[in-house]
């Protein structure tokens, strides 16, 4: 009976020196234990892969980060279990349209502010970024609520005056993205192992 | 477009060239550069019988070509290559690569015909440093340099190496502490995309390839205008 893996979509932010924080939230799974094996920088929405205890399902085997080719990493567990051969339990379908309304909202956002000031404001911004993430996907908001939610968390004391102005142009601006677009599947590559794929439902927990 | 082979060869033969402004082939030659995503870049055919030519001008020609060529004038004279032949580049972009692929050989085999065996050149690294597609090859087919132009040329050329081992040396610094400090997110994908778009900029000013008020018939017309 092969292990399963879970494709996941990561709830919030995870870095810093390992192994500090042992415990990551994967969305459609129960909070997950696992050890590290390199400094995790896993983002609020990003994909990832999972392997699960058949024992103790609230503890990972092994987890995977994709790379800049979308293939595998492995940043936690003990060792390469995709190399067994898994059953692949895909849990990112329900929340690919929320990632990709989050995306193109923060482009806009981005896009309209200068590389200075994007540099300047790097740690209000990514806080930003992970907040609206974060909460987008605690529910299923529609476009609209997105951008609010967008709009809720920037916070105005912290930026200047036109920038803030500018980013809620963006905010307000910015237009859905086509159904094609948003339900695309995720970019991964998965070439040279053996999998079993499977749509799969969140686990009751 | 049904068949866009049969109509580029269809074209070719019929719309009239003016073969002081537009020749055939560097109309194919043009095809060719949008087919390979190119259009503003400079481009030369070399051909195998410049190798065993003992006259070296060809080569230095080329180089002049694409050194001081401006690349605004260089996607005018693609922009107006398509135009006579009928075609857009959105047409040729959605085009399948196999599709693509078969314009490609056509049109080298036009090119071919008219001006022997030999490959298209492009001088990608007037735009980025981080590529190895560039003329600097052909300064070998050239002999020292006996007039202040060419002289000109060979320090462009020098320059040029240089700063592409700088800003690589750079680029890759700046990319291991993006990549450490930012991670992959929507942030760190846009900071980057505007970095990358600071360096290609600051690589042509660097360079001294942005010129204020072009002139795109003369630069095309005479290969090594003055707009450089």
């Amino acid at each position: 009976m092969p292990n399963r893996a879970y494709l996941a979509i990561c709830a919030h932010d995870v870095s810093g020196d390992f192994p500090s924080q042992s415990e990551v939230k994967l969305l459609g799974l129960p909070p997950t234990q696992i050890s590290w094996i390199t400094t995790p920088h896993i983002h609020a929405g990003q994909c990832v892969l999972v392997v699960l205890s058949e024992s103790e399902p609230t503890k990972a085997k092994a987890l995977y980060i994709f790379d800049h080719n979308n293939r595998p990493f492995q940043v936690g567990g003990i060792r390469d279990l995709l190399l067994d051969g898994v059953r692949l339990i895909d849990l990112t379908k329900t929340h690919l349209p929320t990632l990709r309304y989050a995306k193109v909202i923060q482009e806009a956002v981005f896009a309209s502010l200068s590389l200075g000031e994007m540099c300047a404001y790097q740690q209000p911004l990514r806080l930003w970024q992970a907040k609206c993430i974060e909460e987008m996907l605690s529910e299923k908001p529609t476009f609209k609520s997105c951008q609010d939610i967008c709009l809720k968390h920037w916070n105005q004391d912290v930026f200047a005056e036109d920038v803030t102005q500018r980013a809620t142009e963006a905010v307000m601006n910015v237009k859905q993205p086509k159904k094609s677009e948003r339900n695309a599947a995720l970019p991964i590559n998965l070439n040279g192992y053996r999998f079993m794929f499977q749509i799969g439902q969140p686990e009751p927990h | 477009m049904p068949d866009i082979s049969q109509h580029i060869q269809t074209a070719l033969c019929q719309r009239n060239f003016n073969e002081a402004l537009l020749s055939r082939l560097s109309a194919c030659l043009s095809v060719h550069a949008v087919v390979c995503r190119a259009s503003i870049i400079p481009r030369v055919y070399v051909t195998k019988k410049n190798y065993t030519s003992e006259d070296d001008e060809w080569a230095w020609n080329a180089l002049d070509t694409c050194l001081r060529i401006d690349h605004k004038a260089v996607r005018d004279i693609t922009k107006i290559s398509l135009k006579v032949l009928g075609l857009s580049t959105k047409g040729l972009d959605r085009l399948d690569p196999e599709r693509q692929q078969e314009i490609l050989e056509l049109v080298e085999s036009i090119i071919q015909d008219g001006w022997g065996e030999g490959y298209v050149c492009y001088d990608e690294a007037r735009f980025t440093p981080f590529t190895s597609s560039d003329v600097s090859h052909l300064s070998l087919y050239c002999g020292p340099p006996d007039n202040p132009e060419k002289e000109f040329l060979t320090q462009r050329l020098h320059q040029r190496s240089i700063s592409k081992v700088k800003y690589n040396q750079q680029y890759a610094y700046m990319l291991r502490h993006l990549e450490r400090s930012h991670g992959s997110d929507t942030y760190a994908s846009v900071l980057k995309d505007k970095v990358d778009a600071q360096w290609q900029y600051s690589w042509l000013s660097h360079l001294r390839y942005i010129s204020e008020g072009w002139n795109s018939v003369g630069s095309i017309i005479l290969p090594g205008g003055t707009d450089a």
